[in-house]
């Protein structure tokens, strides 16, 4: 029996239009460089194995140092009063999402995260939407998100350090997108931090204090330009981050609320490449959203951009 | 190049796994992969196809592209037991679908990044104004593009499809349904 379904007039007109995209240039030289440099990650990361372990008591040191000396500088928005997470209470946060909608419009995500790696996550995309989140409820340790923050410290000064380790080749964070700024320890670069403390901030896991230690983390990369006493993009009062310009041009923005150090916004120079507003508070269950002092910041007036 | 070495894309996806034993049984010993040339030649071969395949499923030529890019990778570096397949395009073609899928059930943080790194494809927006069927396309939902496109663009079978998307066949078919009437009627409305 012929299952029609599998039966189309659509082959000819679907061939047509796939032939109305231009080819990319050179695809097989960019797919050998791509197979070059992954080869030649895999190397170095084999290399600094062996590094890590030859000097791990020079590096014991070289910590010890470091931390003393950070003590003596002055930081920007120092003195951030943010809470933890009771047993039992949640991390709300609704992110809207401007730029990778096909109809144009805001995703807004909104999910709640408990300390027991519980929680949920929704999605609103308007449709049709080329991305999706991975929504739904999750028991305990199955929140999906792209790091693990257990014993990350919430102590700016020891989290520095925590996350300059995970960040080397042998540690957990994600493999930098670009590689700028002043080398600071074996495989870490300004640049590599930024993107392993911007990848903490921007998941939806994470206590407050912990978030509020990270925007502290993030406030002390090297070539970072801080703003105090600005706005974000929804015209709240904020402490905006400029970091160094990437290779393929404009540069990475933070905003954060400058009494609790919870990041609100974050965009990009490049004003097409969109920007994410965050609103956040703390609930007592997956189906409520924050009022009144719940919220850790004051909420977006139009939370769709 | 060895004889056969590069074999065309076969609509029947189930086969593509099909290992160097299947050859032998019909009397076709497994011949030793050169990778240095039969990659490049298979990748002559499947690449515009699949890229094109990928636009509109993507309706993003970057994104198409980097898909494309990952699903090639992977095949190389596991050339010598993928050349040996019957169908080496099969297996292409479904692990561009794993990148695809897994790509689509990225984290917020990723949503994030894709904002970034995807610059717009502005050539889509040119093409769109004036073909029909990529103005069609648009009003879908990705899986319904994808469906569609798997289906009626490459030839797999409703059943192929679901199990290169991960889902069952019934499902593409439900996809489909939609898909076709959605671009039925935005063709036949251009031609009254």
């Amino acid at each position: 029996m012929i299952d029609m379904s599998d039966v189309s007039d659509l082959k000819e007109p679907l061939e047509r239009a796939s032939k109305l995209v231009s080819n990319p240039a050179d695809p097989y030289g960019r797919l050998a460089a791509r197979r070059t440099k992954k080869r030649r990650n895999e190397r170095l990361t084999a290399g600094f194995v062996a590094l890590a372990v030859a000097g791990a008591a020079i590096g014991v040191t070289a910590a010890a140092l470091h931390s003393t000396s950070r003590h003596h500088r002055t930081i920007a928005g120092s003195g951030f009063v943010a809470p933890g997470l009771a047993p039992g209470q949640y991390l709300y946060q609704q992110q809207v999402i401007q730029g990778v909608s096909d109809a144009g419009g805001g995703v807004v995500i909104q999910t709640w995260w408990a300390s027991d790696g519980s929680g949920r996550i929704s999605e609103d995309c308007p449709d049709p939407c080329s991305y999706g989140a991975n929504t739904g409820t999750f028991g305990p340790g199955k929140f999906p998100a792209d790091s693990d923050v257990s014993g990350l410290s919430t102590d700016p000064n020891v989290l520095y350090d925590q996350m300059v380790q995970r960040t080397s080749p042998t540690g957990s964070s994600p493999e930098p997108d670009f590689s700028p700024g002043p080398y600071l320890a074996p495989g870490v670069t300004a640049g590599s931090l930024r993107v392993a403390v911007e990848t903490l901030l921007m998941d939806a896991n994470g206590s407050p204090d912990l978030r509020a230690a990270l925007f502290q983390v993030a406030e002390r990369i090297p070539g970072v330009q801080i703003t105090e006493d600005t706005t974000d993009p929804a015209g709240r009062p904020a402490t905006r981050l400029d970091f160094p310009e990437l290779p393929e041009g404009g540069h990475p923005i933070l905003y954060g609320d400058p009494s609790t150090g919870q990041l609100m916004a974050d965009s990009f120079s490049v004003a097409s490449r969109g920007y994410v507003l965050y609103n956040e508070g703390i609930v007592d269950s997956t189906d409520a959203v924050p009022t009144g002092d719940q919220w850790l910041f004051p909420p977006a007036a139009t939370p769709s951009p | 190049m060895r004889p056969g070495g590069v074999r065309a894309f076969m609509p029947h996806m189930g086969h593509a796994a099909a290992t160097t034993s299947a050859s032998a049984e019909e009397g076709h010993a497994p011949v030793p992969a050169d990778p240095a040339v039969t990659f490049e030649a298979f990748f002559d071969q499947h690449h515009e196809r699949l890229y094109r395949a990928l636009w509109l499923m993507t309706r993003n030529r970057h994104e198409a592209e980097e898909i494309a890019q990952d699903a090639f990778l992977k095949v190389w570096e596991r050339w010598d037991r993928v050349a040996s397949l019957d169908e080496p395009g099969g297996y292409l073609y479904r692990t561009a679908m794993n990148v695809f899928r897994s790509r689509r059930r990225r984290s917020a943080v990723a949503l994030r990044r894709a904002v970034r790194q995807l610059p717009r494809d502005d050539e889509l927006e040119a093409v769109e104004e004036r073909d029909v069927v990529i103005r069609a396309l648009a009003g879908l939902a990705t899986r319904q593009r994808a469906a569609i496109v798997l289906t009626d663009l490459l030839g797999m079978s409703s059943e192929e499809a679901g199990e290169a998307l991960g889902i069952r066949g019934g499902t593409v078919r439900v996809l489909l349904g939609r898909a076709r009437a959605a671009l039925r009627q935005e063709m036949g409305d251009r031609h009254e």
